[in-house]
């Protein structure tokens, strides 16, 4: 096997996606450790020491842990509460209601605190200020700038995690476990208890893992809610770190120890789940699907349909209204009446305002690039993991997934020590540097993608074409490809998607004409432009569930 | 052959980007003025030099000379002009020698607030502050800077981050030169907060969140002109701040800079930044009669006085001990 | 046309030979069967010739060009043969035509050329009028022969061919080896066919090669060589159900395992004391009486074509085969129980034991 390595396709293709994974993942991981525990050439844990018994820094680890954990519990049982209830009963317009359950997903959760701000800042949103105004109250009926009104906001958004886990389970589960239950004398609570709570339990915390896992890791929430009352978590203190500490050196290594102690708490994360994952491979649930016996909620269906509907209206309806009409207010604080209603500011930020279209083409042309570029990446690096019997793919692998437990945040300094002009490219405070930290984050997506789509294409496909005279790029070209356009397809809109709403890199990464939509949103929200960042908002959910809904349209991806 | 496609569509977009970019000079100007005023003279200047493309970050001081620093390190400061309202940074700068020296063209049109002028930055405009207060909610106009000390404004008086805006922290740091670090602490004993930008306690004000804040002039105008319940007052002891603007040393875009100072400071750049609602800096630009602006000359009396190159030192000092006293 | 010539052939997989240096000559516009256990290398060696794989050692050459070895490695694609898989490996995303058009399309042959030839491939294998299905509404069998047309149609001078027949019901493969075998001698292309099936290397092979499973070829040879002159035991195994019977010679006699029923026939010209006697069932003739070894019918079974006997004589348990015509005669109906007299018309004499024998070819 050794010596006469024959140098052709076959090399390279190996050589590129080593490359491709090298520069994009690895370097600037790798300098995240290395700058958190090197100083000046040796070992120091010391400073790291240091720097993690700060008070601030240890009260961002302790906030992290604390809303994440909170979301974890409030959107486990939002997600498992309503799954059971669109799965297992007889609630009217179940089909409806689990397509619109799925909803929040599509809404970037940023935007959603937005609106939140708007409608439950204690004195000046509009539910507090209609309580107190119309009603008389004495003061605000809740403070959206709390610990509590965070993990509020972003339950909304992150429950869908578990809620379609469960959803799954319980559709695959078969229905004879619970009637023989039932046979045996069993009540229904005691066989949700006994018999349906404990079989989709495995289900129930992987998805309870994905929130804790994207929770830690969140932005956008805890920094629009949170900093000016003083909650930070990690990814809020790594962004005002390195936007405030006049860019010393310093505050880049504290973000490099912040980004190291979260970077641990998700491979923990990660690791519980594949546990928990290993643990529940095996049980109950086989692929097929069954038609499970509905309970009868009898008298309580009307009321609970109320409760779904109420829950969508407050949840989905409520803040995107709020943002549209905000939107359109002449000035932040005007009560929302028609006298008071303008489309100036649509108009200023579509036609006029640089700041804004910049951002808009900058976060489509961005997605469309990442997309592209990882997606053929994605497939060059699948092929030699999943098709080429060579050494070190399993390397490969490891580091095509390791942007999947690297929070934004992390890969977003990664990439600045990498990339501003320490090793040669200075590519700082241009739209490349985000361009290359969107493909590190968005590589593990088309990876997944395409290696389950190459799975399916067998050796000898591949090997009959080459017999024809294909060569190997010919081979590539004429079958794999066409094979793997679905994954590719796939894997292209996985990563489009997202990015088009992504803030928590860029925020990290932006120049003064790179802004992304995520970022022209949140900064102008910060420098107190509140209707500018809300007909923003707007023009961002418009944009984001078009693209959604033309995806899902065109390409039909959805099962 | 739906990839086909998307590498199409792609390639266009990308191309679609990169094509205004060209054949023209560039100018990056990074400043703490708000949209409102920036936008405005971008427009403005823009109609006058189309041969430059300006692009601006707008943001707080703070966060500006973060970036500055940053790009500093990096070995490539991206932008070619500064012009913000935290004067202490300017002669930080100048004494590092990152600055390039630049007399604009009617220098002597102009009213220079700055001790030992040499053109290394010259003001543009002269920012004040004042109260800006809720009307909806607040019915007494306050008087004097300790009127907010009071049960009116209790838990909802907010000041912008220091750390960020410079303009919050000139006032801060003169508002303690001129009564003590016990006006801060019974602030604070009266629940007032540390908000973030200066743009965000006027937004705060305006929506109600806050009661009053200590606000910059042309910030709240703006605010009031689109109908905000706001109002602004100045207390007898003004602080007045000029915001300087500066071309970096090295600039490749040095011309463009140039033309770019010498038109904010122009008559029409001036008249532009009263119109917004702030001082100019020449003498034959009104600010219109709507504004509660005095005129600069009353101003500059009643102007609590400034010592920047002690301002210099303190900074730091200022800023730890207005955090923690607000933080407690 | 073209020869094939291997010499000295070695490869191992992660650190188990497979095959040892391994010499083969394949002639021009032979059909040639490699014919082996499952996982006795063929396939390797089959990748080999293909240029899936590198050899560890040894050369291979396709009419006067090396190809492998000796610091060449012509890759698959520039080594001109057609190839078709064990599992067809149709392309599922292109029509009949356009799968069998595909080496003419890489060989960018003119477009009238092409359809031309494609079509009449197409008709060779008799799928004409199917030009337009996809793989997914096409039978395995008419999978199997869109992968030999699209082999056949760049008109290959090597046709390889990997087991393709596995996959087929038996009246198919019958069908199809037959087909194989007429396109074979029409076109007059050199063939090299790899498969277990024994029956299927006699039907279609002009000489066959029999590999064990430890990667060596035992024998090379017509059908009738290796079917009725095997070099040894595992070869004669090999090639059809047979009954093996440890015998001892005591002096110039050959004794069955009984120790008492003496070899009937003609004695073999072996020196050593002990050797195995080995016949296929339908060698054994049966009569009631006669000079023929003495047994007992232990079970008849009645197969359609043939009849099947269980016989115990010697000491040993036989395996014998009538045709079924005349088994059904009642004169030569055996029934169980019965005795019988048992003639060989035709031995294999092996100086091996019998338990290396069964040990060796499963």
């Amino acid at each position: 096997m050794t010596g006469s390595f024959r140098f052709g396709t076959p090399q390279i293709l190996f050589g590129l996606a080593v490359a491709i994974l090298v520069i994009f993942v690895a370097v600037p991981v790798l300098l995240i450790f290395f700058n958190a525990l090197w100083v000046n050439g040796s070992l120091n844990i010391a400073d790291m020491v240091k720097v993690l018994s700060e008070r601030e820094t240890y009260k961002a680890l302790i906030n992290s842990l604390i809303l994440a954990s909170g979301v974890t519990v409030t959107g486990t049982i939002v997600g498992t509460f309503f799954a059971w209830l669109v799965t297992r009963t007889d609630l009217p317009y179940k089909g409806a209601m689990k397509v619109l359950f799925l909803v929040p997903f599509m809404l970037p959760s940023f935007i959603g605190a937005l609106a939140w701000k708007m409608l439950l800042s204690p004195r000046s949103g509009y539910i507090n200020r209609f309580f107190i105004e119309t009603l008389g109250f004495p003061g605000p009926i809740f403070d959206i700038y709390t610990y509590q009104g965070i993990i509020l906001v972003e339950t909304m958004y992150l429950f869908p995690f578990v809620f379609i886990q469960v959803c799954g389970a319980l559709e695959r589960m078969d229905p004879t476990l619970e009637e023989s239950a039932r046979i045996s004398g069993a009540d229904l609570f005691t066989i949700t208890r006994k018999i349906t709570i404990p079989l989709v339990a495995p289900s129930i915390l992987s998805g309870a893992l994905l929130i804790m896992l994207y929770s830690m890791a969140h932005f956008g929430t805890v920094a629009m809610l949170g900093i000016e009352a003083g909650i930070y978590n990690i990814p809020t203190l790594i962004y005002e770190r390195i936007h405030q500490s006049a860019g010393s050196f310093a505050a880049i290594r504290t973000g490099t120890v912040l980004s190291t102690v979260l970077v641990i708490a998700a491979a923990l994360i990660i690791w519980l789940q594949n546990r928990v994952l290993s643990k529940g491979r095996y049980q109950i649930i086989a692929g097929k699907s069954f038609r499970p016996t509905e309970i009868r909620l009898r008298g309580l269906r009307l009321p609970l349909l109320a409760f779904c509907i109420a829950y969508i209206g407050f949840t989905i309806v409520l803040p995107t209204t709020t943002i549209f009409l905000v939107g359109g207010l002449k000035t932040y604080g005007l009560p929302i009446a028609v006298e008071n209603m303008t489309f100036d500011n649509y108009h200023h930020i579509l036609f006029e305002w640089d700041l804004t279209r910049d951002a808009i083409w900058n976060s489509i042309g961005l997605g469309l690039a990442a997309a592209l570029i990882t997606m053929f990446a994605g497939v060059i690096i699948s092929y030699v993991i999943v098709k080429m019997k060579v050494p070190g793919k399993g390397m490969l692998e490891f580091l095509g997934m390791l942007p999947f437990s690297v929070p934004g945040s992390v890969i977003a300094l990664g990439v600045i020590l990498a990339w501003s002009g320490k090793y040669g490219v200075n590519i700082y405070n241009t739209i490349w540097i985000i361009l290359v930290a969107y493909i590190a984050r968005y590589m593990a997506f088309a990876l997944k993608a395409n290696s389950a789509a190459l799975e399916q294409v067998h050796d000898s496909l591949v090997e009959a074409a080459r017999a024809s005279g294909a060569t190997m790029w010919q081979a590539l070209r004429d079958i794999v490809i066409p094979l793997v356009r679905p994954g590719m397809v796939a894997a292209f809109f996985l990563i489009f998607l997202p990015a088009l709403r992504e803030l928590t890199v860029s925020v990290l990464l932006y120049g003064p004409t790179t802004r992304t939509i995520g970022v022209a949103i949140y900064t102008l929200n910060e420098d107190g432009e509140t209707v500018y960042a809300a007909a923003m908002a707007g023009v961002a959910l418009i944009i984001i569930v078009t693209a959604e809904v033309v995806v899902k349209r065109v390409f039909k991806i959805e099962k | 052959m739906k990839i086909r496609h998307l590498l199409a569509s792609a390639l266009l977009l990308v191309g679609f980007q990169a094509l205004p970019a060209q054949a023209q000079e560039k100018l990056y100007v990074y400043t703490s003025m708000k949209e409102s005023l920036i936008g405005q003279l971008k427009t403005a200047f823009a109609a006058k030099h189309p041969e430059v493309k300006l692009d601006y970050q707008s943001a707080g001081a703070g966060k500006l000379m973060a970036k500055i620093a940053a790009e500093r390190e990096s070995g490539k400061i991206l932008a070619d002009v500064l012009w913000t309202s935290e004067v202490p940074d300017f002669y930080q700068l100048q004494e590092q020698g990152v600055l390039q020296p630049y007399v604009p063209k009617e220098i002597k049109a102009l009213v220079n607030p700055l001790p030992d002028y040499d053109g290394t930055f010259t003001a543009v405009r002269l920012g004040t502050l004042g109260i800006a207060y809720n009307t909806r909610l607040i019915k007494t106009a306050p008087k004097t800077w300790a009127d907010v000390q009071g049960a009116a404004f209790k838990g909802a008086y907010g000041i912008a981050n220091p750390a960020l805006s410079g303009t919050a922290y000139m006032s801060v740091s003169l508002l303690v030169r001129q009564f003590g670090w016990g006006y801060m602490e019974a602030l604070r004993a009266n629940g007032a907060k540390m908000g973030k930008g200066s743009g965000q306690v006027v937004d705060d004000t305006a929506s109600g969140d806050l009661l009053g804040s200590l606000a910059v002039d042309y910030i709240t105008l703006d605010k009031v002109d689109k109908g905000a319940t706001l109002a602004l007052v100045y207390p007898p002891e003004m602080l007045v701040i000029p915001s300087p603007i500066t071309i970096f040393k090295g600039s490749p875009n040095a011309e463009a800079a140039k033309k770019f100072v010498d038109f904010v400071l122009s008559k029409e750049g001036q008249t532009i930044i009263a119109e917004e609602g702030t001082l100019p800096v020449r003498s034959d630009v009104q600010v219109p009669d709507r504004y509660p602006l005095p005129p600069v000359a009353d101003a500059m009396k009643r102007a609590i006085p400034v010592d920047y190159k002690s301002m210099m030192a303190e900074k730091e000092a200022t800023i730890k001990k207005f955090t923690d006293i607000m933080q407690k | 046309m073209t020869s094939v010539r291997i010499d000295g052939l070695s490869k191992s997989f992660g650190g188990r030979k497979i095959l040892h240096d391994l010499d083969l000559t394949v002639e021009a516009g032979e059909s040639f069967t490699l014919l082996g256990p499952s996982g006795c290398g063929k396939t390797v060696l089959m990748r080999l010739l293909a240029g899936f794989d590198r050899p560890d050692a040894g050369t291979i050459r396709i009419g006067d060009r090396l190809v492998a070895g000796d610091g060449a490695d012509v890759p698959p694609d520039r080594r001109g043969l057609g190839m078709v898989f064990q599992d067809y490996a149709v392309w599922p995303h292109m029509s009949v035509a356009d799968n069998v058009a595909y080496p003419l399309k890489i060989a960018r042959t003119a477009a009238d050329e092409r359809d031309r030839r494609t079509r009449r491939a197409i008709g060779q294998v008799g799928l004409a009028g199917l030009e337009a299905r996809m793989p997914s509404q096409l039978s395995g069998g008419q999978q199997q022969r869109v992968a030999l047309a699209r082999a056949l149609v760049s008109e290959p001078s090597l046709l390889l061919l990997d087991e393709p027949l596995n996959n087929l019901d038996a009246n198919l493969r019958e069908e199809m080896r037959f087909e194989i075998r007429e396109l074979q001698q029409k076109l007059g292309i050199t063939v090299i066919y790899v498969t277990h099936d024994q029956e299927i290397a006699l039907a279609i092979a002009d000489r066959i090669g029999v590999m064990d499973e430890t990667g060596r070829l035992r024998q090379v040879g017509t059908p009738d060589d290796v079917f009725d002159r095997p070099i040894d035991a595992f070869v004669y195994r090999f090639l059809g159900v047979a009954n093996f019977v440890p015998m001892r010679r005591v002096g110039a006699t050959w004794l069955f395992p009984d120790g008492a029923a003496v070899w009937p026939g003609e004695a073999p010209g072996l020196a050593g004391e002990h050797a195995t006697f080995g016949c296929r069932p339908f060698d054994i003739e049966l009569a009631r009486d006669g000079d023929g070894l003495a047994g007992v019918v232990r079970r008849a079974s009645f197969l359609g074509a043939q009849m099947d006997y269980l016989i115990e004589a010697g000491g040993v348990t036989f395996r014998a085969a009538t045709d079924s015509r005349r088994a059904l005669d009642p004169a030569q109906r055996f029934e169980e129980g019965e005795t019988c007299r048992l003639a060989f018309r035709g031995s294999q004499w092996f100086d091996t034991a019998v338990a290396d024998i069964e040990g060796g070819a499963r």
